[in-house]
């Protein structure tokens, strides 16, 4: 168990960075999720730390230990890969037993350990068993063991799931999720898929082309995203993103939506100068035909056309047309006779808010003022 | 309808199986008729009566028991050399970026576009002056030159079908780079290596021009050359040529068998998802 610290970080191909000044703290026992779309350096940081790939500048620790220039094997670290990297020629035992084999361990430890990691992960009646003859979901179990048994520093996971068809993929997210509380450990987790960090983050870092985007808990990155960015990225589905114009300062600011109406904004954003141009972040549970719409803080009125309605059985999204806009919107518990139709009043809750600029994309104000 | 097609699969299976056996057959029939009655008897399947002394004459009088066991030399020095070598040089394509990589991958293509028959004066040239003329170390050394570019790009298709996460997991599990690669790389290229060990052994074993050209003294000949001792002035031996050419069959076909089942691939099945 340990912490692991990274210290402007980069990694560059030729000219080309992949990682730029990476700078980021993981508490010990922690589990930590880097997402961002393919490309956003992600899976190059976390090689970096398993020391697959060198690094360009800056410094790695991991506990007290700097491992910049220590080989993976030196380094205590166990690492899932996305496409398992299970030992075809070796048996389920064999492949968990491999590590400690290598280190030298006692005959009768292995063993145990192996016994140990097998239960946890229901693996005992596969362990005579060649990766050839195990579905993708026991593979996937193996890889973990094979993790569990060396008792690392830390777990490194790289798109763990991704192979893994739909039910599979949250039946393991679950088990993962169960398997930090037994063995806690610091957890390094890599996807692109932004349910598996919201589910299983302590803390979610989010990243793009190779910069940390925003850190924060699951809750900060949902609700408070620095960036237009982090709010189309996390959540499913997106925040909504609506391009305005202040037309209001001072005491009653307000935002005139293009072709839409006039919302007020909180006096979070006093400092806005009138003809700024912006970007209305709404997540989708912010706003429900009246009528269907949960306690509001700062409830606005509006009016606009329903397009289309997905049912998903507990709640429905509604996409609205506001203007020369559409919107999504998700009500929960939808009454049956949720329909396309013209002119319905809805609400939306404008405490829940975010306003970015309009030019960079990053937040502005402070709607905690709100 | 698909018992017609079955049939009709297994006749042309059939069909194949004739056209490529029947040299082998006619090979056996001459080396196995007499002397005196294979002009007289014209062309027949089989002859009216067989012999042996064909190849008795081979095993016992003849130099051809050098000339095999020379050949078994460079052949087998050939296919190690080589196979060791091009499972370096493969992996090294594989695994590793590097300046001028694919530079000289196209370079090692265009090593395979000239006509042999073009170098084997220069060859000659450059060998003499070092004593590697008619010697069976200076043969192993061509062959492997002729042989490896093509090896070494057998092996890097190999070494591709093994994930390379496969070595980072053994690496992340304790192993040094060579650790991964004798512990789980290695097992599970062995097809790779029985193909790249069949496929060298058995161009080293019949190759006929540089042997021809660089090989003088009757104790290094291979037996490929041997063979063209039977055409003589007055006439060709065929009989005892063809008895000669079947037991030259007799060591790539032992030889085969031993290595066949690490030809079978598919053991990386199961590694990663496909």
């Amino acid at each position: 168990m340990a912490e692991v610290t990274l210290k402007g970080v980069a990694k560059s191909y030729g000219r080309t960075p992949a990682v730029r000044e990476f700078d980021l703290d993981i508490a010990d026992e922690e589990f930590v999720v880097f997402v961002g779309p393919s490309g956003c350096g992600k899976s190059t940081t976390l090689r970096m730390i398993a020391g697959l790939e060198d690094i360009t500048g800056g410094e790695i620790r991991i506990g007290d230990r700097v491992v910049n220039d220590l080989p993976p094997r030196d380094r205590n670290i166990s690492m899932v890969f996305q496409n398992y990297a299970l030992y075809p020629h070796m048996t389920v035992r064999e492949n968990q037993a491999f590590g400690l084999r290598l280190a030298g361990r006692a005959k009768e430890e292995i063993a145990r350990k192996v016994a140990r990691a097998s239960g946890i992960l229901g693996l005992d009646p596969y362990l005579e068993r060649r990766p050839a003859a195990l579905s993708g979901g026991q593979r996937q179990r193996v890889a973990m063991g094979r993790a569990i048994v060396r008792d690392p520093d830390v777990f490194l996971f790289d798109e763990p799931l991704s192979n893994l068809d739909a039910k599979l993929r949250g039946q393991m997210r679950t088990e993962i999720k169960k398997l930090h509380e037994k063995v806690r450990t610091t957890v390094i987790y890599v996807t692109h898929d932004q349910v598996e960090a919201m589910t299983l983050a302590d803390r979610i870092v989010v990243m793009r082309d190779g910069r940390i985007e925003q850190v924060g808990t699951p809750e900060e990155v949902y609700h408070r995203p620095v960036s237009d960015f982090v709010a189309s990225f996390i959540g499913s589905p997106p925040m909504n993103l609506l391009e305005g114009r202040i037309v209001a300062e001072g005491d009653a600011p307000a935002v005139a939506l293009s072709g839409g109406p006039v919302l007020p904004l909180g006096p979070g954003h006093a400092r806005l100068p009138a003809g700024a141009s912006v970007t209305l972040g709404l997540r989708p549970e912010a706003i429900a035909p009246q009528g269907m719409a949960g306690p509001m803080r700062r409830p606005f009125a509006f009016e606009a056309d329903i397009t289309l309605v997905e049912p998903l059985g507990g709640e429905a999204l509604i996409f609205l047309a506001l203007g020369d806009r559409e919107m999504t919107a998700r009500v929960f518990r939808p009454p049956a006779r949720l329909a396309p139709a013209r002119g319905v009043q809805f609400l939306v809750d404008l405490a829940e808010a975010s306003v970015f600029d309009g030019g960079t994309g990053r937040r502005l104000g402070d709607d905690g003022a709100n | 309808m698909r018992a017609v097609t079955g049939t009709a699969l297994w006749l042309v299976r059939l069909l194949y199986l004739a056209f490529a056996l029947f040299p082998l057959l006619w090979l056996l029939r001459i080396a196995l008729t007499p002397d005196e009655i294979l002009y007289r008897e014209g062309t027949t399947l089989w002859p009216s009566r067989t012999t042996l002394a064909n190849f008795a004459y081979v095993i016992e009088e003849s130099p051809f028991p050098v000339f095999f066991a020379n050949t078994i030399v460079v052949a087998l020095g050939t296919a190690a050399a080589v196979t060791l070598l091009a499972a370096g040089i493969g992996y090294a394509f594989s695994r590793f970026r590097f300046r001028g990589k694919s530079a000289l991958m196209v370079f090692l293509v265009i090593t395979q576009l000239f006509p042999i028959v073009m170098v084997i004066t220069p060859l000659y040239q450059l060998l003499a002056p070092i004593g590697l003329v008619d010697t069976r170390i200076g043969l192993i050394l061509v062959f492997t030159a002729f042989n490896l570019p093509f090896a070494a790009f057998l092996m890097h298709s190999f070494y591709e079908g093994i994930p390379a996460e496969l070595e980072q997991a053994a690496m992340i599990d304790g192993c040094t780079r060579f650790q991964a690669l004798v512990r789980i790389v290695l097992p599970l290229m062995l097809p790779g290596i029985g193909a790249t060990v069949g496929f060298v052994f058995t161009a080293a074993w019949s190759e006929l021009l540089f042997s021809l050209m660089l090989i003088t003294s009757e104790s290094k000949k291979t037996f490929a050359v041997g063979l063209l001792g039977f055409v003589g002035k007055s006439g060709v031996d065929w009989g005892q040529m063809m008895a000669a050419a079947t037991l030259a069959l007799i060591p790539p076909a032992i030889f085969f068998t031993l290595i066949q089942k690490y030809l079978v691939g598919g053991l990386t099945a199961g590694a990663v998802k496909a």
